[in-house]
C-alpha cells in the first residue's frame, strides 16, 4: 500500500494542521467535511479504493483511511470542545460583576470607613512594642476590687485608692465589682497565667469618674508594659521608655524619668517626652 | 520597679524575679502625636475631624 499510505498520512496531517488554525466550530466542521467529502483529500483516496486490484491491499488501505477519518473526527471534536470552553470562560470574564466597583469609582470612596485615631495609635504602639519583643495581653474591663486595687498593693482603705475616681458596679466591703481604673490589673492576671520571664503589653479601655475636658475623658485608653525577668534594673526601664519614644514619635524625640509615687512600684517614676523644639510633654 | 508585693500577688517569688511596669494614656499619645488640642474632639464622632487621620 506504499504510496497510498503516504498520501493518507499527509492528507491527515494537513487536515489536522488546518484544525489548529481554525477559529470557529463552523470552520472546524467545514475542514472535516471537506477532508472526508467525496472531493476531499481523504474522501478522494477512499473513492479510489476501487482501483486497487489486490483485495488484501484494498482492505488495508481502506482500514487506514477509516482510521485517519476517525482520528480527524476526534481531533475536530476536541478542538470544538476546547473552543467552547474558551468561549465560556471569556463570557464569564466579560460578564463578571464587581460589586465593589461602584463604590470604589464613586464619591463613596472618599467616605469609606477608616480606623479611629485611637485605634491607629493603639495599633502603632502595639507594633512598636512587638518589635521590642513584647507580647500582647488583655483583661476584663469589669474588674474585682482585688485585681484593680488589692493585688496592686492597695489593701482596703489604703489612701492611694483615692488617686482614682472609681466607677463601681457593686460596692461591697467583701469585694466590690468595678470598672477598672487602669490596665494594671492585667499585670497581675498575666503573672498568674504566664510562666516567667514575661514581656507583655496590655492595651485597653479604662474608666474614671471624670468630667470631660480638653485633657480628660471618663472613658479612655491605656497601654501598660510589664517585664518580669531575673536581674531587671531601673536602667532597663529607662532604656525601654527611650526606645519606645523614638520608635513612636521619631528619632528627634527623647524621654526622661522623674521620681513619682505609685503604690505598685518602688521606686516609681513618671516619664516626660522632649519634643524636637526642646519643650516637654507629660 | 515592680513592688515585691505585686509580684507576690501575681504568684511569683520577688526574691527570684524582678521587673518593671509602665503605663500611659493612648489617647494622650495620639493627641500629642497629631497635635490635637482637645481630647473631646477625638470622641465627638465628627467625620470631618476623624477623616483627617487616615
Amino acid at each position: 500500500m506504499g504510496s497510498q499510505s503516504g498520501d493518507i498520512s499527509s492528507a491527515l496531517k494537513e487536515a489536522l494542521a488546518s484544525l489548529g488554525t481554525a477559529e470557529s466550530p463552523e470552520a472546524v466542521r467545514s475542514i472535516v467535511s471537506q477532508a472526508v467529502g467525496k472531493k476531499g483529500s481523504l474522501g478522494a483516496l477512499k473513492s479510489s479504493l476501487g482501483s486497487i486490484a489486490d483485495i488484501e491491499q484494498r482492505k488495508q488501505v481502506g482500514a487506514a483511511i477509516n482510521a485517519a477519518m476517525t482520528e480527524l473526527t476526534h481531533a475536530a471534536d476536541a478542538r470544538i470542545s476546547e473552543m467552547s470552553t474558551a468561549e465560556l470562560l471569556s463570557n464569564i470574564e466579560r460578564d463578571r460583576v464587581d460589586v465593589t466597583e461602584r463604590a470604589l469609582k464613586s464619591e463613596v470612596a472618599a467616605r469609606l470607613g477608616r480606623t479611629h485615631l485611637v485605634t491607629q495609635a493603639t495599633e502603632r504602639l502595639e507594633d512598636v512594642f512587638i518589635g521590642l519583643g513584647f507580647q500582647i495581653a488583655e483583661g476584663p474591663e469589669v474588674e474585682s476590687d482585688f485585681y484593680n486595687f488589692e493585688a496592686l498593693n492597695m489593701p482596703p482603705s489604703h489612701p492611694a485608692r483615692s488617686m482614682w475616681d472609681t466607677l463601681f458596679i457593686n460596692q461591697d466591703p467583701q469585694g466590690s465589682v468595678l470598672l477598672r481604673t487602669h490596665t494594671s490589673p492585667v499585670q497581675v492576671r498575666v503573672m498568674q497565667e504566664w510562666p516567667p520571664p514575661i514581656y507583655a503589653i496590655m492595651p485597653g479601655r479604662v474608666f474614671r469618674r471624670d468630667t470631660p475636658d480638653a485633657t480628660h475623658m471618663p472613658v479612655f485608653h491605656q497601654i501598660e508594659g510589664m517585664v518580669i525577668d531575673r536581674n531587671i534594673t531601673f536602667s532597663d526601664l529607662a532604656g525601654t521608655i527611650e526606645a519606645f519614644t523614638k520608635a513612636f514619635f521619631g528619632s528627634e524625640f527623647t524621654s526622661r524619668l522623674r521620681p513619682s509615687y505609685f503604690p505598685f512600684t518602688e521606686p516609681s517614676a513618671e516619664f516626660d517626652i522632649r519634643r524636637p523644639d526642646g519643650s516637654w510633654t507629660n | 520597679m515592680m513592688h515585691p508585693r505585686v509580684i507576690r500577688a501575681g504568684g511569683l517569688d520577688p526574691d527570684e524575679w524582678s521587673g518593671f511596669a509602665f503605663g500611659f494614656g493612648i489617647d494622650r499619645m495620639a493627641k500629642e502625636r497629631h497635635g490635637v488640642a482637645d481630647l473631646r474632639d477625638m470622641y465627638s464622632n465628627d467625620v470631618r475631624f476623624l477623616e483627617q487621620f487616615a
